[in-house]
């Protein structure tokens, strides 16, 4: 039995490098290129220059501020503890939030977001109380927080900040849908607003907030209804 | 706590022993890096930030086996941005960012810092100024295998065009960018 297999000359592998290099070459050619290169310094060579090529293009991506909220959410889940400052108050981007009072309201969200870690409020901690519980009080109000659930499953939490203007933030995860969904608040005098519309990632999360319609000490509760007017999720402040 | 001046290497040599001061100081460095990218590949803020967290939790993760002989940290940190975000468009099946769109959107930014503008002064320029000059179509396939991780056969689907065509303009316009980047090489 013969062994036909010849093997492969600079000719036969200059194709694959560029697709190489890009990372995108796969099955027979990939083997096929690997093994050329094991043998041929000069081809070794070029495969380090078009990868050079091939780096560069990640570079070439906007720089842009994060959504609000950002490190703590990521200092939270590494286990790191957050900082005193927040510096990712300064640029907004969430349409949710353009018109709305925008990068201040921002600015205090923020910084009371920290100021809840930092009273040990539990954001995205596991199950405890659903009832809304007073968190710390902030420059011209105070912070009330409820968790977000769907039946005994917790979906995130919602912050009720009773300043002027009064406004309120939400978390919203695992929800199981990646849809616009509408937030709805339930107020003492038994009226139901809708606050705004925002949408779920994929991953079925979002971060969203808004001015509120009423006083903060008006809310009894907060809903984020799915499409069809289905409740996802309820926050209740009555406790 | 960390300080700022810190190089990158110096931050993930702090991450690794658990240092939280230089894990806050890298991911204050990076985090509109890495979620441009991921936005600008994804269009969807909160896709984006699933993708920008996940990257910086490997990246804390894999702080102590990183290795500066294979690459610098900014590439390292930002491959890992880019292969998530691949991930998270391959669930969604769909490209939301036109490749034409990617490339103007980076090269129109204002909001680049010093150390990325001395980081472009290194590849970008010449690899925008490249890309810039290749047919618009060798341009789109560069760019769709690149940065979206488009196989050729993939890049011959959404394109329209043969297989054979796509491998073409893959290899013609990697070579046309090899070259550019050389040539500033040898100059500087």
């Amino acid at each position: 039995m013969t062994d036909e297999r010849r093997t492969p000359s600079c000719d036969d592998v200059s194709e694959g490098l560029a697709e190489l290099a890009l990372g995108i070459l796969t099955g027979r050619e990939r083997s096929v290129v690997l093994e050329h290169l094991a043998g041929c310094p000069r081809c070794s060579a070029e495969l380090e220059q078009l990868s050079v090529v091939a780096d560069s293009f990640v570079h070439l991506a906007a720089e842009i501020e994060p959504p609000v909220g950002f490190e703590v959410r990521l200092f939270e889940r590494l286990g790191v503890d957050p900082p005193t400052v927040a510096p990712d108050h300064k640029v907004v981007r969430s349409k949710a939030w353009a018109g709305r009072g925008g990068p201040m309201i921002f600015a205090v969200a923020a910084a009371l977001l920290l100021l809840a870690v930092a009273f040990g409020a539990g954001w995205f901690s596991g199950p405890g109380s659903s009832r809304g519980h007073h968190l710390a009080t902030g420059p011209t109000g105070q912070l009330t927080s409820a968790v977000l659930r769907a039946g005994s499953q917790n979906r995130g939490r919602v912050m009720l900040y009773d300043g002027r203007p009064p406004w309120m933030f939400m978390t919203v995860t695992d929800s199981g849908s990646a849809a616009k969904v509408t937030c709805e608040i339930s107020t003492v005098s038994g009226a139901t607003l809708d606050v705004g519309t925002f949408w779920l990632s994929a991953a079925g999360y979002g971060a969203w907030g808004a001015s509120l319609p009423v006083p903060a000490d008006q809310v009894r509760s907060a809903e984020v209804v799915g499409p069809g007017g289905t409740i996802l999720a309820t926050a209740d402040f009555t406790g | 706590m960390a300080t700022p001046g810190l190089s990158d290497e110096a931050l993930l040599t702090g991450m690794a022993h658990g240092d939280d001061g230089s894990a806050v100081a890298f991911v204050r460095r990076y985090q509109k890096r890495v979620f441009g990218l991921a936005y600008s590949m994804i269009g969807d803020a909160g896709a984006a930030e699933d993708v920008a967290q996940e990257a910086l939790i490997r990246v804390w993760r894999h702080a102590p086996v990183f290795d500066a002989r294979r690459g610098s940290v900014t590439t390292w940190v930002l491959t890992i941005t880019r292969n998530l975000a691949i991930d998270a468009l391959r669930m969604r099946r769909s490209i939301p960012t036109d490749p034409d769109d990617f490339v103007a959107l980076g090269l129109v930014s204002n909001e680049r810092s010093p150390e990325d503008r001395a980081m472009l002064a290194d590849a970008g320029p010449e690899l925008a100024s490249a890309l810039g000059t290749l047919p618009p179509e060798q341009r789109r396939a560069l760019v769709l295998a690149a940065v979206y991780g488009r196989t050729a056969a993939e890049v011959a689907d959404e394109e329209s065009i043969p297989l054979g065509t796509a491998k073409t303009r893959i290899r013609a316009g990697m070579s046309k960018l090899r070259v550019a980047m050389a040539a500033r090489q040898e100059q500087s």
